[in-house]
Parts: structure tokens; C-alpha cells; sequence
């Protein structure tokens, strides 16, 4: 570099340069409050959050609960206002505390001591009196293939028997192991041992969604040329989906999933001629985006630091 | 510490040590819907490794299949890459982040 300045560890990796404008905490996104709940298998909370800021800030996540899954589902934006949908496991509101990181903007902060970086336009880089990012760690980290804790779902049709009109008593012979607690890959992460003071960055990319299928049907009197041939069919699927979501342990990261919602539709029809008539109902549709894979599936970094810097 | 550079906040506490430091943000840029886009890493010589991070920007999310881009990065140019994936209804724009350590 013909001038500024650069500050590299013993290893000689980069940690602050008047080329990049550094991350330093710009507040923290208000909560507002709980978006949907789902309550089958894993289950899990969506939460909102809004937040102001002309850049496009590194939303960091202080869990709540150190025992559950957590990620950045979405990130609305509209002009400079923010809307975060966070996602959470399990079936109670335990909403964590969001951190705000964007790269330095406006008048030098109040204070005469500490460390400022300039870039050659005069603009801020780094400034010690603006609470820069100080990074623990980055593990790159990638989920299971399959979110259930059952594996992959078949699609071939299971038979739920007949339960004449009553739709909800046919789901009990689609059920599978839908729960993904125990669905993650682990990482291990260096300064490990503080996770109660950690927050991660870690967005929901990937998203997953299963189903299963069933099928029935059976005439009666249709060997019987006496009685009237009555025919009763059943179609019905139950899927789940899934986004991507991360759990920080005292000793690793761990890459999993969370239910968000299902998709459950059913079907049964019975006609007869003689006279004609048809009973039960088909109305509704299945409605799922996809199934029977995973996408946006890639190693993504999960950034960790110290909430307790930011407080 | 006998080497490096100690930032403490106003009440004495170190919250930036170049000694335990774990990575540094490098840049970020934004890749819209349906276009690729790459960025250029200032000073790539000094970083031993490049992470990468990416988050879909007003996305639907548990109502479509939504495509980010895929990631690519050259290490010895420092040049990251964001190719956009699918059709015009599934892609999506993607925030890149780039950290390095």
C-alpha cells in the first residue's frame, strides 16, 4: 500500500485497513412481535423486528434459549426501513435480542481518545468509539441433506383405510418422524465455552419441504348385481416445511432445521348410482411450493462475536 | 500482550484484541434477481481464507421456491462471484458478505 494503514495478526491475515470500511454496531432492531406459531412436530415461532439504516446491516441473533434453533428467515426491505422475520424452535415465544452491524456513515462520534481509520476520502474506516465488529469466530457451515428426523418421506401412497366423511381421521396413517431437532451437522468453534454471552449471523438460506400421499379405494356392491354399486375414494397429502436454522452450544454450531408450517389436504368422495348422489367434500388444495427436496442448500459462514461488547 | 493492538471500551474492557481476533469483514454487495454481479476484494494477498456469506432480500419465505445465487471465489484474485439461479419467478436478490481470516 502506497499509504494508510494496515493492522494484521502474527499470522499476517488482515484485520483492520483503511481499504474497508470495518462493521461496527449501529443498534439494535426493535421487537414487535410474534408473526405465526406452529405447533406440530419441532414446531416454531417466526418474530419480528423492524430496524432503520441506509445500508444493508449484518444481522447478528442473541438466542434466548441457547437450547434452540434460531436464523434470519427474511430481511424486508422498504427505502431505508427494515423488517426482519426471525426464526425460533420450539413451541413458546422466546424471542432473541438483535444486533445491527453496517459499515461506518456520518460526522466522527464524540470522545478524544481511541483509534480512528480514514480512508483516502476522509471518510471513517474504523473508529474504536463506535463498538467496531470484533469477530470470535467464522465456521462455514452446511445442514443435512433431509430435514426430517425420519429421512427422506416415500412418496408411494399409503392406504388410510375408510373413515367415511371425517377428513382428519385419515392423517394418522400419513404421519411421519417430521420433528428436525435431531437433524444437524456440528462444528466446532474456537473460544468455545462462553455461548450464553455469544450472538451469531447466520441467515436462513436453505429451505426444505417432505410429503407423504395416500390413497383409497374400495366399491361397495360392485360384485354384487343386487345391491347398488357404491364407490368410495380418498385422496389426501401431508407435507411439511422447513427452512434452514442454527443452534450455538457451548462447544459448536450446530446446522439444522426448523419446521415453519405443513400442508395437509384431504379428499373423500362417495358416489353411488340409483339414485345418484355424492357425499364428503374435496374442497382446498395442497398448496406446497415443493417437495421431496431441499434447495439453496450451501456451506454458508455463521459469524460468531461477544454480545457483551454491544450492550 | 507483548505484540499487537488492544482496543478497550470506555469502562477498561478489551473487546478488540488482534491476538484472539477470529476474522475480519472484507465487503459486502448486492447481486439482484435473475443478474449476476462480483466484487473484488481489496488486499486478498492477506487473507489466508475467504468466507462468504449470503441472505435473500424480500423473498417469500415459506411460500415459494426461492433461488439464491450461487457463490463462487477466487482466492488468488480475491474476485467473488454471484451467479443467479433459476427462472425469473424463483431468483432471487442475495446479499453477499465477505469475511476473511
Amino acid at each position: 500500500m502506497a499509504y494508510g494503514l494496515h493492522i494484521t495478526n502474527t499470522s499476517g491475515d488482515l484485520l483492520v485497513s483503511s481499504d474497508i470500511k470495518s462493521y461496527h454496531y449501529v443498534g439494535s432492531p426493535t421487537y414487535t412481535g410474534v408473526q405465526s406459531s406452529y405447533n406440530n412436530y419441532s414446531g416454531s415461532r417466526i418474530y419480528r423486528y423492524t430496524f432503520t439504516d441506509s445500508q444493508t446491516p449484518l444481522i447478528f441473533i442473541k438466542p434466548a434459549d441457547t437450547s434452540k434453533f434460531y436464523a434470519v428467515l427474511t430481511h424486508f426491505k422498504s427505502g431505508n426501513n427494515w423488517t426482519y422475520d426471525v426464526i425460533g424452535s420450539g413451541t413458546s415465544n422466546q424471542p432473541p435480542t438483535l444486533y445491527a452491524f453496517s459499515a461506518l456513515s456520518g460526522s466522527n462520534s464524540s470522545g478524544g481518545y481511541g483509534l480512528l481509520v480514514q480512508d483516502s476520502s476522509g471518510n471513517r474506516t474504523f473508529d474504536s468509539r463506535d463498538k467496531p465488529l470484533a469477530i470470535v469466530d467464522i465456521v462455514s457451515a452446511i445442514p443435512p441433506e433431509h430435514a426430517p428426523d425420519g429421512g427422506i418421506t416415500s412418496t408411494s401412497n399409503v392406504d388410510p383405510g375408510w373413515h367415511d366423511c371425517y377428513i382428519n381421521d385419515y392423517r394418522s396413517a400419513m404421519e411421519w418422524d417430521f420433528n428436525s431437532d435431531d437433524t444437524h451437522n456440528d462444528y466446532s468453534y474456537s473460544n468455545s465455552g462462553h455461548n450464553s454471552n455469544y450472538m451469531f449471523a447466520a441467515p436462513s438460506i436453505a429451505q426444505a419441504a417432505y410429503r407423504r400421499n395416500a390413497y383409497h379405494y374400495h366399491c361397495d356392491g360392485c360384485s354384487n348385481w343386487i345391491q347398488a354399486d357404491q364407490h368410495h375414494t380418498f385422496t389426501g397429502n401431508l407435507g411439511v416445511f422447513y427452512r434452514q436454522a442454527y443452534k450455538l452450544t457451548s462447544s459448536q454450531v450446530q446446522a439444522g432445521w426448523c419446521s415453519v408450517k405443513e400442508f395437509w389436504w384431504g379428499n373423500a368422495v362417495k358416489t353411488s348410482w340409483a339414485p345418484w348422489n355424492s357425499e364428503c367434500d374435496g374442497s382446498g388444495s395442497f398448496g406446497i411450493p415443493f417437495s421431496q427436496k431441499s434447495i439453496n442448500r450451501v456451506s454458508n459462514s455463521v459469524i460468531i462475536a461477544d454480545a457483551t461488547n454491544y450492550v | 500482550m507483548a505484540f499487537g493492538i488492544q482496543l478497550k471500551n470506555s469502562s477498561g474492557t478489551t473487546f478488540f484484541d488482534s491476538t484472539v481476533i477470529g476474522g475480519n469483514f472484507l465487503g459486502t454487495f448486492t447481486a439482484t434477481a435473475t443478474n449476476n454481479a462480483s466484487f473484488t476484494i481489496p488486499h486478498a494477498s492477506l487473507i489466508s481464507t475467504i468466507y462468504t456469506q449470503i441472505f435473500m432480500i424480500n423473498d417469500l419465505p415459506t411460500d415459494q421456491e426461492a433461488l439464491a445465487h450461487t457463490i463462487s471465489v477466487n482466492s488468488g484474485t480475491g474476485v467473488v462471484t454471484a451467479t443467479a439461479q433459476g427462472n425469473s419467478s424463483q431468483s432471487q436478490t442475495t446479499q453477499v458478505v465477505i469475511f476473511g481470516k
